[in-house]
């Protein structure tokens, strides 16, 4: 019993460690946030008092609603576009007679997945350069209008869909596309979330791609706005940059914490090949 | 099948093709047709303001070698994935572990680990970077113990120092794979083990790991890509420094192809990343494969 009860309290004191090295540098950030410099050079690790000011210079130095607009334009263009080209293209892949033919395309698919951004990017940027996008929002969206993962992801879950249902539209005189609208989908909304989690978190996050192509500030997005801001105007003003980055993290981790469970799905839908 | 069917499922296939159509297009298109690319164009020489490309042979392979680039890029590449792949792996193993045991607090833990994950990474390595500047709570933590401060500015430390912010993303990522991964082992081997009088040691070694098997690979290669493709706290924290000890390829391809302009040598840099990525693909197929022949996937 005393053995049990020592070894339970060792497992807690490991939780309790990792968890302050998961959450100490948020905590670290917020309360430097909210302190001069002058206090955080004082050497205490508490603030002696709390101040808002960081908070109010950011704002006025920076466009933080352009840049959160063109983060809501870039994430919601993308997801929008790999919706309507990743539902159809997995419904085929899982319905088409021909299986030699669509097993290949799957392992195209799943090889395409597996390519990082950098590897292409020299020749994205090429191309991009060519048509003129280099620096626009449209630049930050078309390498990503079709999503590899979202194909494959959709195409397992129309595989797995009941094929009596399936049937019984078509007796009734329903063609592909209405089965796909009328029956298919609704009952497709548990992956569309994952997937949906998968595509905004990977998209609204990315910085590779903005500081890849992007010179200027005006298709700035947060990440990349963030990271410019830290490093060129405020060398050493910790507390301005800590409150900067903690408005930068706000929204993925309120929704985060809103949508976790949704998050944990999208993680485990991957891991379902 | 019928004649009179015939039509209708001529219909059904055009039907299907259409659907298909523009997804592997633009995959093809933004994907398939760069992939293919990049290990051409680094046997060319691209002139970006003539508009000239020229053939120049292993011309930019020996360039890249002679500058030390391609060698430093994949050492620093590769290095970094050893300090940040199996730490987090085994991390993320102990935390889903450990959360199997408690009673207390179980949803909090997982939360707590996976915010890292979620939380926009260039902006949190700002804050990494302020609290590893010298005097910062870093240097209090681990620069008194270890006995040298400021890590990132310090050759041998400074990747290191990036690897423990690459551990802090991922490991919480490889909590929830592992938990769920726990949650689906069934309880007769386990307690059939402790009758026999296995210890907890070899239980796990022997029993779990082998039953995880596919979820143990996904977490392989998922923490393996994410490693190599380590951008966003690199370029933040160091920028590649001090002198070329943090540079690998990602940040190499950037400053190859976007500030020297010279598209072959960025090449060559990504067709070597684009290597290491095959094998991982490679071992990842092979690995399943060997799974589902010895019949524990799943």
């Amino acid at each position: 019993m005393i053995r049990n009860l020592r070894r339970d309290l060792l497992v807690y004191v490991f939780l309790i460690c990792c968890a302050i090295f998961a959450l100490g540098p948020f905590g670290w950030m917020l309360l430097t946030a909210f302190r001069t410099q002058i206090d955080l050079n004082s050497g205490s690790v508490f603030p002696a008092e709390f101040t808002v000011e960081n908070f109010v210079q950011v704002w006025q130095t920076v466009p933080v609603l352009r840049y959160l607009s063109n983060s809501v334009i870039v994430t919601a263009t993308i997801l929008i576009s790999q919706f309507f080209t990743a539902i159809p293209a997995g419904f085929a892949l899982a319905r088409m007679q021909n299986k030699r033919l669509s097993q290949a395309i799957v392992w195209i698919v799943l090889g395409a997945t597996m390519v990082p951004l950098q590897v292409i990017a020299v020749p994205l940027f090429l191309a991009l350069s060519k048509v003129g996008l280099v620096g626009t929002l449209a630049g930050l969206i078309v390498p990503f209008l079709a999503s590899a993962f979202g194909v494959y992801m959709f195409r397992q879950f129309f595989l797995q869909f009941p094929e009596e249902l399936i049937e019984a539209a078509r007796l009734d005189g329903a063609g592909e596309v209405r089965i796909l609208v009328r029956i298919v989908l609704p009952l497709a909304r548990p992956t569309m979330i994952a997937f949906s989690v998968f595509s905004v978190t990977a998209h609204w996050n990315d910085f590779f791609w903005p500081f890849f192509t992007l010179r200027g500030d005006s298709a700035a997005t947060i990440p990349f706005a963030i990271a410019r801001f830290a490093s060129n105007e405020m060398g050493t003003d910790f507390p301005l940059q800590m409150a900067s980055a903690t408005m930068a993290i706000l929204p993925m981790v309120i929704a985060f914490l809103v949508l976790q469970r949704y998050f944990q799905s999208s993680i485990l839908s991957g891991s379902q090949r | 099948m019928a004649p009179r069917l015939g039509r209708a499922a001529r219909r059904e296939r055009l039907v299907l093709t259409t659907m298909l159509t523009p997804a592997l297009a633009l995959l093809a298109l933004l994907i398939v047709l760069p992939v293919l690319l990049t290990p051409i164009f680094s046997f060319f020489h691209v002139d970006l303001f003539g508009g000239v490309i020229s053939f120049v042979g292993t011309q930019n392979w020996a360039a890249e070698v002679a500058n030390g680039e391609l060698i430093t890029g994949t050492a620093n590449t590769l290095g970094y994935a050893l300090l940040t792949v199996p730490t987090s792996l085994a991390l993320g193993m102990c935390c889903a572990l450990a959360i199997d045991r408690v009673r207390f607090a179980r949803s909090f833990w997982r939360t707590a680990f996976f915010l890292p994950a979620a939380a926009t990474l260039a902006a949190m390595a700002v804050a990494w970077k302020a609290m590893m500047a010298p005097g910062g709570p870093f240097d209090a933590l681990v620069g008194d113990i270890s006995g040298v401060s400021d890590w990132l500015s310090d050759y041998r430390l400074a990747l290191p120092a990036i690897a423990i912010v690459g551990v802090w993303q991922q490991f919480g990522y490889n909590t929830v794979l592992f938990a769920a991964g726990l949650s689906t082992l069934p309880r007769e081997p386990m307690e059939a083990s402790i009758l026999d009088g296995v210890n907890a040691w070899q239980r796990f070694w022997r029993i779990m790991l082998p039953m995880m098997g596919p979820s143990v690979v996904f977490a392989i290669v998922t923490s393996t890509m994410t490693a190599l493709k380590a951008f966003d706290q690199i370029q933040v924290m160091t920028g590649g420094g001090p002198g070329d000890s943090t540079r690998t390829l990602p940040l190499m391809i950037y400053s190859r192809g976007m500030s020297y302009l010279d598209i072959g040598g960025g090449a060559v840099l990504a067709t070597a990343m684009l290597a290491i990525v095959m094998l991982v693909t490679v071992w990842q197929v092979r690995r399943l494969r060997h799974l589902e022949e010895s019949g524990t996937s799943r």
